[in-house]
């Protein structure tokens, strides 16, 4: 049973899982990269990587050093619209752990001598990012789709800002966002809730008072048109294919019947885009149509990587397949099967304490409704093919979207332009840093 | 060598590639001790009531079982055909994972017929004469099953998490696809083609992926162990519908078989369902040859360099070592955890902190059947020498074979892997796969309960033994991934 608790300011998220045999926490401040200042694009991150560089008392190579020695682990990252710091640790050494976590989250000191090696460590990740096609894919989806707005900027930056954040800039940004009213605890497994009561609040012993604080997204940006980027690298023989547009809140009555709707399209291994794309003409090896719902608005993507000579037809494919769907609907039969498959596969959400704290965090953190969850079974099987078919008229834009290709251009340039409804056709190196402006 | 392959990428919501090096990456350990014997007259009670009931599965026996923390316990049964099952019941949620473990993976393969394994994964999604193509997965989604599968070295294995209520309809779904499977060229044709795109995807247009089949190929030079997984692309292409169905006819049959139920089932009812739908499947006699292992490399070490489109050096490092039933690959666990685990660890901290060559290290001692592997990857910073930070290995390595950990190194290790193995276990789906897997390497699932014990008997002086012996510069295997097309 996950509880919700107020302590001492702080909200706790509990669930307990006795004889797990360890203790999962998340520390999560609701501040990320989204609030980054213009021209310190990757603040967040970096200021998230240096809570663990070191504190007031402890250098780096020691709170590593005794987290190891625990056989414990902990993380710092920063994401859109949070820092988390996170770990896990058997319960015979909660009590040593907790020690350490709230020294790192009370006192950091972002130590000059860190400082440079953390940075330049940030901006290998970046230059490795480079080496991986479909992270490379997912990356310039997020900036092509929402260029000009914060959630196109990368949560790690840019190598050009990256490298002129200054340690005064973490310490500030830190003692800007941190406050109570910001803080999510979230306490899973193997410990009761007298005592993730008291863990809270020795974690959040040193952190400062403060009401929440988090300011609303601005609308996201409605693509006009079908546009294109090509993200150009040499010697591929595969692409990796993004299609999408942004797409609805949680809070969007369209929501149950577009999850069933996309479901039917591209959430299993028998659902129209599989079958056409990877079942019946074998051009890729995964194919999926996903919705990330969001507090403020979303993102639909379609995903695919053919052989480079198949990725033009395979995007004809999918495109024709995604307006047939806007215009028509899926038939009642496929409704059925994808709304049966997400009712009972309900129980997977919550199969842990951990997944299912992480459902009560998107509650609070994305201002889902009330009963969200209690509701999901009833509110999937409430759907019908006319529903559905409303859903996704009004939530399947392919017209109105961004296609991202990572391949080598000269291979796909002319022919990506016949696509019917193609509107623009941009090419950027895949070493390229910022996105030029349209 | 591309690490193993599942069915599908797949959709987004989908488990993704099964990624078997990275589960291993983090070796198992037992967070109880074992009695191994127990209880172990309920349980044969409980066989001997079900093939009572079910006369056609030819008499059913218990015969292992393993107890884990308060009430958590294992059981192997053998079916008269000679499937066998491990049952490991868990109610914390009402979930159960069924898996279905072949003894067969890409170690069964001749040169020239790479691939066939996992492409034969693959075809069996493609229907029988009862459930044709895709009424299998129809089925299970519409239940709420995850279903996927993924083939390796040593094994091939097919999986569906799902409600326990319908653990039936997965038995009834599987075992009919073991032995009726109906092929059609189309079918095969069409699968090589998504086969095919798959390798593109882990290996052709994959550094890490490359890399990784360059290694294995030079660490067995002849033997199938060297050869990868997804196959070579004039193989695949070679490969014909008869090819297939041989290769069903000659491993796909029940006394090749172990299925591992975990999750919130009922033994019993398990048992009798198991007895139903499998019982009365015919034994088929499944060769158990093993191709003989060449001895490991020595006078090394051998290099090989690749350029690939990378933007800084890596680096990636392989020793043949022991299989996964041999007490020496406790010690190697350990040997990970001093030198490269963790932030702490010695080479982690030379490299990444003290020396700035590298931005990340990461190693793994993965077990297999017959052997065993170390490997050790370096990630450079650019413009970093990827030679230079492989003698920072080596001299790591031959330091620890001089000197040996200290007790706090030690101590960290039992406690890391403890943790790891704890972590490794949190769902019914982990579970199952944590079974199977040491049913098909180490031989005996039981192993997986007696891996805390091993890891806390591992003392200096084992540790300097298997470094010394087995890590040495001339038995290692070196692949040099440099920028450059």
């Amino acid at each position: 049973m996950a509880q919700v608790i107020q302590v001492d300011g702080i909200r706790l998220i509990h669930v307990a899982q006795p004889g797990l045999g360890i203790v999962q926490v998340e520390v999560v401040i609701e501040s990320g990269s989204m609030r980054d200042p213009d021209g310190l694009e990757g603040l967040a991150n970096l200021t998230a990587s240096m809570l663990l560089r070191g504190t007031t008392t402890r250098t780096y190579r020691k709170i590593m050093g005794e987290v190891n020695d625990l056989g414990a682990t902990v993380e710092a990252e920063a994401q859109k619209d949070a820092i988390v710091l996170a770990g896990d640790v058997m319960p015979r050494y909660l009590d040593r752990w907790a020690g350490i976590m709230a020294d790192v989250l009370a006192h950091p000191s972002f130590p000059a001598d860190a400082f440079g090696q953390e940075r330049s460590l940030i901006l290998e990740d970046i230059r490795n990012l480079r080496d991986d096609d479909a992270e490379l894919a997912r990356h310039f989806f997020a900036r092509f789709l929402y260029r000009g707005h914060p959630l196109g900027r990368p949560t790690m930056g840019y190598t050009s800002t990256v490298a002129k954040i200054k340690r005064k800039d973490c310490d500030a940004f830190y003692r800007a966002h941190v406050r109570k009213g910001n803080v999510v605890v979230v306490v899973a497994g193997d410990l009761d809730l007298a005592g993730a009561k008291a863990l809270a609040r020795t974690l959040t012993a040193g952190i400062p008072d403060g009401p929440r604080d988090v300011p609303g997204l601005p609308p996201p940006p409605a693509p006009k048109g079908l546009s294109v980027l090509i993200v150009d690298k040499p010697d591929r023989s595969q692409t990796q294919v993004a299609i999408g547009h942004p797409s609805i809140a949680w809070r969007d009555p369209d929501l149950f019947p577009l999850l069933v709707g996309n479901t039917a399209m591209g959430g299993t291994f028998t659902s129209r885009l599989v079958r056409e794309i990877r079942e019946v003409r074998g051009w890729s090896y995964g194919v999926s149509s996903s919705i990330t719902a969001g507090r403020d608005f979303g993102t639909l993507v379609v995903h695919f990587f053919p052989n480079t000579k198949d990725t033009v037809p395979a995007i004809r494919l999918a495109l024709d397949m995604l307006r047939d769907a806007a215009a028509n609907g899926l038939p009642e039969d496929e409704v059925a099967f994808a709304r049966d498959h997400l009712a009972n596969q309900f129980p997977f959400r919550v199969e842990t304490s951990r997944k299912r704290a992480d459902e009560v965090l998107a509650d609070l953190l994305y201002d889902r409704p009330e009963g969200f969850l209690e509701r999901y079974i009833p509110s999937v099987k409430a759907q019908d093919a006319a529903a559905v078919a409303a859903a996704l008229h009004r939530q399947y834009r392919p017209d109105q979207a961004v296609i991202v290709v990572v391949g080598t251009a000269k291979d796909l340039m002319d022919d990506l332009k016949t696509i019917p409804g193609v509107t623009s056709v941009e090419v950027v190196p895949y070493t390229a840093d910022e996105l030029p402006t349209p | 060598m591309t690490a193993t392959s599942a069915r599908g990428a797949g959709p987004a919501c989908r488990v993704r590639a099964f990624a078997w090096r990275c589960l291993l990456a983090i070796p198992l350990v037992a967070c109880s001790s074992v009695a191994v014997v127990a209880d172990s007259a309920d349980l044969e009670a409980l066989a001997r009531d079900v093939a009572a009931e079910v006369p056609a599965a030819g008499g059913i026996r218990m015969d292992a079982v393993a107890h884990w923390g308060g009430d958590v316990t294992a059981a192997r049964y053998v079916l008269g055909n000679g499937l066998a099952l491990i049952v490991m019941r868990d109610p914390s949620a009402p979930v159960a994972s069924f898996q279905t473990w072949l003894g067969v993976g890409s170690r069964q393969e001749v040169k020239g017929r790479t691939g066939i394994a996992h492409l034969f994964e693959h075809l069996m999604f493609k229907g029988t004469r009862d459930n044709p193509h895709s009424v299998f997965d129809r089925l299970l989604e519409r239940a709420g099953a995850q279903t996927n599968a993924a083939t390796w070295l040593d094994w091939t294995f097919y999986y569906e998490n799902l409600p326990a209520s319908e653990l039936e309809l997965a038995m009834r779904l599987e075992s009919d696809r073991l032995v009726n499977l109906a092929l059609t060229q189309e079918q095969l044709d069409s699968e090589r083609e998504v086969v095919k795109n798959e390798r593109l995807y882990r290996v052709d247009n994959d550094p890490d992926g490359a890399i990784e089949e360059a290694l294995f190929e030079d660490l067995f030079p002849t033997h199938p162990y060297g050869r990868p997984t997804l196959g070579y692309l004039p193989d695949l292409d070679a490969l014909t519908l008869e090819d297939c169905l041989a290769f069903y006819r000659t491993w796909y049959s029940p006394g090749n078989v172990t299925l591992v139920v975990a999750g919130d089932v009922d033994p019993k009812d398990v048992l009798r369902l198991v007895a139903r739908y499998y019982g009365g499947l015919a034994p088929v006699d499944v060769s158990r040859t093993v191709p003989p292992l060449e001895a490991p490399p020595t006078g090394g070490p051998k290099v090989r360099t690749m350029m690939l489109p990378i933007a800084a050096e890596r680096v990636r490092m392989g020793w043949r070592t022991v299989p996964a039933a041999s007490e020496v690959a406790f010690a190697l666990d350990v040997i990970n955890e001093v030198l490269f685990a963790t932030e702490s660890s010695r080479v982690h901290d030379r490299l990444v902190e003290r020396e700035g060559l590298a931005s990340d290290v990461d190693g793994a001692s993965e077990p297999l059947a017959l052997d065993g592997v170390f490997v050790v990857d370096l990630f450079l910073n650019e413009g970093k020498s990827g030679a230079e930070a492989a003698e920072v290995v080596f001299d790591e390595l031959e330091r620890l074979a001089r000197n040996g950990p200290s007790k706090i190194e030690l101590d960290r290790a039992r406690n890391h892997l403890e943790a790891a193995f704890l972590r490794s276990l949190v769902t019914a789906g982990a579970r199952a796969t944590q079974l199977g897997a040491y049913e098909r390497t180490a031989g005996d699932f039981r192993r997986m309960f007696t891996f805390v014990d091993g890891v806390r008997n591992v003392g200096a002086s084992d540790v300097r033994r298997a470094a010394g012996r087995l890590l040495t510069r001339e038995r290692a295997v070196l692949v040099y991934g440099k920028p450059g097309s």
